[in-house]
């Protein structure tokens, strides 16, 4: 059945629709900024992110030392003016090497994030709207990924396809698609019992019409607090996944692999190697779960979405 | 009810036959040459050629499936060409330390999550919810390997209270005699409390460490459904009749949310079984992490991969033990409801 | 704490000017305002009013049950001689559920999903009369069953919750609230989530019971047709306040305040052909949080709308006798209304 309002719809009124959505979208980053500056634990994360965010953004360039320069003079020093976080065992500037490790972190984060969104999001769409027969097979290709912990999925994808920052990623991009397939299916299939979405139906909104412009726009909150989760999680993981040996290997100065490069010089008084690239982890993975803390606060304060 | 544990049932092995072709397909099939990877990058081209025909690698991948699935199913899990035993020696040989780690973990995570999820849901708003809420916070964010670290340096080589990364004994002394691989059991039943107390002693750091996720976790669930069944208005019911509301807390509060919380019992293993592989590797701890770890090291991926597929047996074994309690424990279900 | 002056004479509970808030950040919600009232030994009495009047949250506060952002902020509640108000947790444990105890609104969700009947009846029982012992306190569980007629109670003391209807889950609530025989029972709309059927029953079933045992009941209804069938008196509350209390005989036939006249004119009946709309009562009910300083009935009043007095100044209540009817009522027009 064609759809119903396409005679009606003109060019303008399909216009005026998206302006409108931009609208709503401009108002809610509006209220965004409200929140923030009402509550102040927000208003700290914010900005602890903020700052994340720049240093990834441009750090390295502005710091200018090369993070890889080996330089034996210097090396095993503390954290000094020349070095704000000391040398490693190789000279290396830690400093550089933390911001190149930001840099990293945080666009792996915010890869996976994105990737497990569009695909295990799909996914978890596709099941929650189809029939029983569709819903089973993509739920069971998703029990399959999610039959590992975690971590270890990842692990086997780095030990299979080969080690490094690349497989790491892609690994743990893999096991963020249950996660999300899951958490969108179990939102659609509540949604889709909403009465609001049968009036839609009801009025001759053709399928696509009621899936993206009424079902999606209804999961977009849970999207959001639960990305922020994930985008720390993500961060975690790559950290383990270096740690072990199987994620970025040294010398790439990826957090997780400057944690067991500087684990044989702890003990010994060199603490600075291992514990900077931590609290960077530490702080970045805090300040995302308490923005996603605050964010379904906010968004759904009775807890009535879907959370895994 | 019994439709539900057979749906169940279904469901988990149809999910490791899935899991079992993931891996496989991961494992054997990926471009690389898994014989190679067993052998490591050292080993001449004829062996790694005899070893690609004794692991049939030649044969069409149906058959490899089928063959690699039944020699799991049989205990034969690869063998380790750096040490020379095979994987299943190894892994029976360092699964009690793995096991008696994570069963101390998790102790002090449940004793510890559920006794401040109480204190933060009873005094729900102030301070003291507020510092637990940030402790949980810290629990989830922070990196499990790195806190161990730390830990290792304020109270071993700072302050010198607790012993450093040398395992689960000290090196000069010896282990108990083995009857369940715990050395604290063992040594509590052989009566020999020194070894008793140094075992322990070894295990405060590890233990927290690995432990504090799952508690953190925990906490957060916990404390949430605290607070959701406090609003529920059997809980006034019962103050009505004479309960403080420290008692109405604990005698309905708490059970009612511990079964939402049960289903997260599995999630808590995974954990666990990922966590191990990363604290055993601060702490030296000889349980099957460290074998992983040192393998990766090694580039002896053997062990590697039978610590994968076993995780993910276990993994989907516990969560569906834990599906079908939660489904006895409640009432609910157990004895449906009769009309009238 | 004993009790300083005379109280009402026989009153098992004298409210006197209890008052009761919610904060919220800066605001303050006041959802009782100065009620005071008293119930005598088997007395029975109705406390009506709209939702969102403060009739849940009098009962919560009466018994010490207001958990923050609630909090009582003034006022005294004295039972059975006794100050009440100013008891410990601790202290009110021995006397909820003996002396006072209350029967809730909801039975799906007022008993403890995991836990029997019988376990949650013995544990009042137990509570109450330590030294029965266990056996002991079972067989007066399944008496209690037995008394507010639940078929086959030696056999069902053992169900669940979910496998009792909702009207047998009133039943127990009855049960648990009169397991040790209370002087008083305060009784939140017990009916209102039954159906009309049922609802009939439990009532009669209170009244037997009530009856029997000579206990005093405060029924907070908002359901007239109830408090017709059973009780003596009637407090009408609006806004946090009592701005009605009379016999009941005396509120259906001459109710004293606007407020009650409104209501009743508001109730449809099967014998009275209504042309055009059914009368409501125009406007909504206050917010409790920002009250106006006069009557706060005034902006819906049909007889004070817009009158000066009424906006300005907030009626006291004033008591009105004549030949055998005596009531009184918060409004600045009451002698005059009751000649």
């Amino acid at each position: 059945m064609a759809d119903a309002n396409a005679a009606f719809t003109s060019p303008r009124d399909r216009l005026a629709e998206w302006g409108g959505t931009a609208v709503d979208l401009g108002g809610a980053a509006g209220r965004a900024c409200g929140y923030v500056a009402r509550d102040p634990v927000l208003a700290i994360v914010a900005v602890v992110l903020g700052l994340l965010a720049l240093i990834a953004l441009f750090g390295p360039e502005v710091w200018g030392i090369d993070p890889l320069s080996i330089d034996l003079l210097v090396s095993l020093e503390g954290p000094s003016w020349a070095h704000p976080m000391g040398t490693d065992g190789n000279g290396r500037d830690v400093f550089a090497r933390f911001l190149q490790g930001a840099r990293i972190s945080l666009s792996v984060g915010a890869l996976v994030v994105i990737t497990g969104l569009v695909v295990g999001g799909t996914m978890g769409l596709m099941a929650g709207i189809s029939g029983r027969v569709v819903d089973n097979i993509l739920m069971r290709v998703i029990d399959a990924l999610a039959a590992f912990p975690p971590l270890i999925l990842a692990m086997a994808i780095t030990v299979g396809l080969g080690v490094g920052l690349d497989t790491g990623a892609f690994g743990i991009m893999l096991t963020s698609v249950p996660y999300y397939a899951r958490l969108i299916r179990s939102d659609v299939v509540r949604i889709r019992a909403l009465p609001a979405i049968e009036a839609a139906v009801a009025m001759g909104a053709s399928r696509p019409r009621v899936v993206l412009r009424h079902i999606v726009p209804h999961t977009t909150s849970t999207m959001l607090i639960q990305s922020a989760a994930v985008f720390g999680y993500a961060i975690l993981t790559l950290a383990a996944l270096g740690f072990v040996g199987l994620g970025a290997q040294i010398p790439e100065p990826e957090w997780g692999a400057m944690i067991t490069d500087g684990l044989q010089y702890a003990l010994t008084g060199q603490w600075w190697i291992a514990v900077f690239p931590g609290l960077g982890v530490l702080l970045a993975v805090v300040a995302t779960n308490m923005l996603a803390d605050r964010a379904r606060d906010l968004l759904d304060p009775h807890g009535q979405q879907a959370s895994v | 009810m019994f439709s539900l544990v057979l749906g169940r049932l279904t469901a988990s092995v149809v999910a490791l036959f899935g899991a079992s072709v993931l891996a496989f397909v991961v494992l054997r099939v990926t471009p690389g040459d898994p014989a190679r990877l067993f052998l490591g990058p050292f080993a001449t081209e004829e062996t790694v050629a005899e070893l690609r025909r004794k692991l049939g690698l030649e044969m069409p991948l149906v058959e490899q499936y089928v063959n690699y699935i039944a020699d799991f199913l049989q205990g034969d899990w690869g063998f380790s060409y750096t040490t020379g035993e095979t994987v299943a020696v190894q892994l029976a040989r360092r699964f009690p330390a793995t096991i008696e780690l994570g069963l101390y973990a998790f102790i002090l995570a449940f004793v510890f999550a559920v006794g401040l999820a109480l204190v933060a849901a009873y005094r729900r708003g102030s301070p003291s919810d507020g510092a637990i809420r940030a402790l949980s916070f810290f629990g989830l964010g922070v990196p499990p390997f790195w806190f161990g670290l730390i830990a290792l340096v304020v109270f071993f080589e700072q302050f010198g209270w607790l012993p450093g990364p040398d395992g689960r004994l000290d090196l000069a002394r010896d282990p108990p005699p083995d009857v369940t691989g715990l050395f604290t059991v063992d040594a509590l039943i052989a009566g020999q409390f020194a070894t008793l107390g140094d075992a322990l002693l070894h295990l405060v750091l590890p233990a927290i460490t690995l432990g504090l996720l799952p508690f953190a976790f925990l906490l957060r669930l916990l404390r949430a459904n605290l607070l959701d069944v406090s609003r529920e208005p059997f809980i006034t019911v019962a103050r009505s009749k004479g309960m403080s509301r420290w008692g109405a807390f604990l005698k309905h509060a708490l059970p009612n949310a511990f079964l939402p919380t049960l289903t997260a019992a599995g999630l808590l293993l995974g954990q666990l079984l990922a966590g191990s592989v990363l604290v055993e590797k601060v702490f030296n701890w000889p349980g099957a992490g460290l074998l992983v770890t040192d393998g990766i090291l090694r580039q002896d991926f053997s062990v590697v991969q039978a610590f994968i597929l076993l995780s993910a047996v276990v993994y989907v074994v516990a969560n569906l033990i834990v599906d079908i309690l939660t489904g006895v424990i409640d009432p609910r279900v157990r004895q449906p409801a009769r009309l009238g | 704490m004993k009790a300083a002056d005379s109280n009402v004479s026989g009153a098992v509970l004298d409210v006197r000017n209890l008052r009761a808030e919610f904060r919220s950040g800066l605001a303050v919600t006041k959802a009782v305002r100065g009620v005071s009232f008293a119930v005598r030994r088997g007395e029975k009495v109705a406390i009506v009013g709209e939702s969102g009047c403060g009739k849940s949250t009098l009962a919560l506060a009466i018994l010490g049950l207001l958990d923050p952002p609630g909090r009582v902020a003034g006022g005294e509640v004295w039972l059975n001689g006794s100050d009440v108000s100013r008891l410990s947790d601790r202290a009110w444990g021995r006397v909820r559920g003996d002396e006072i105890s209350l029967i809730f609104q909801d039975p799906m969700s007022a008993l403890d999903p995991v836990k029997s009947i019988g376990a949650q009846i013995t544990d009042t029982i137990r509570r109450h009369q330590p030294g029965i012992g266990r056996a002991r306190a079972r067989r007066r569980a399944v008496e209690l069953l037995t008394e507010v007629e639940v078929p086959a109670a030696a056999r069902r003391i053992d169900d669940y919750p979910h496998q009792y209807s909702g009207g047998m889950r009133q039943r127990v609530m009855i049960a648990i609230a009169l397991a040790n025989d209370p002087d008083i029972v305060i009784a939140d709309e017990p009916t209102t989530a039954l159906d009309v059927t049922t609802q009939a029953q439990v009532l009669a079933l209170l009244d037997r019971l009530v009856a029997e045992r000579d206990v005093a009941v405060a029924l907070i209804t908002h359901n007239l047709g109830v408090v017709a069938e059973f009780c003596d008196r009637v407090h009408v509350m609006y806004a946090g306040c009592f701005v009605e209390q009379s016999a009941v005989g005396d509120v259906f036939s001459h109710p004293l305040h606007p407020y009650t006249e409104a209501l009743l004119a508001s109730i449809p009946r099967p014998d009275r052909l209504v042309e055009g709309r059914l009368p409501s009562i125009p406007g909504f009910p206050p917010d409790l949080a920002r009250l106006p300083p006069g009557c706060s009935f005034e902006p819906r009043c049909p007889l004070g709308y817009g009158r000066e007095v009424c906006i300005e100044r907030e009626p006291r209540t004033e008591t009105v006798g004549y030949g055998a009817r005596t009531g009184a009522a918060a409004c600045h027009f009451v002698a005059e209304r009751s000649t």
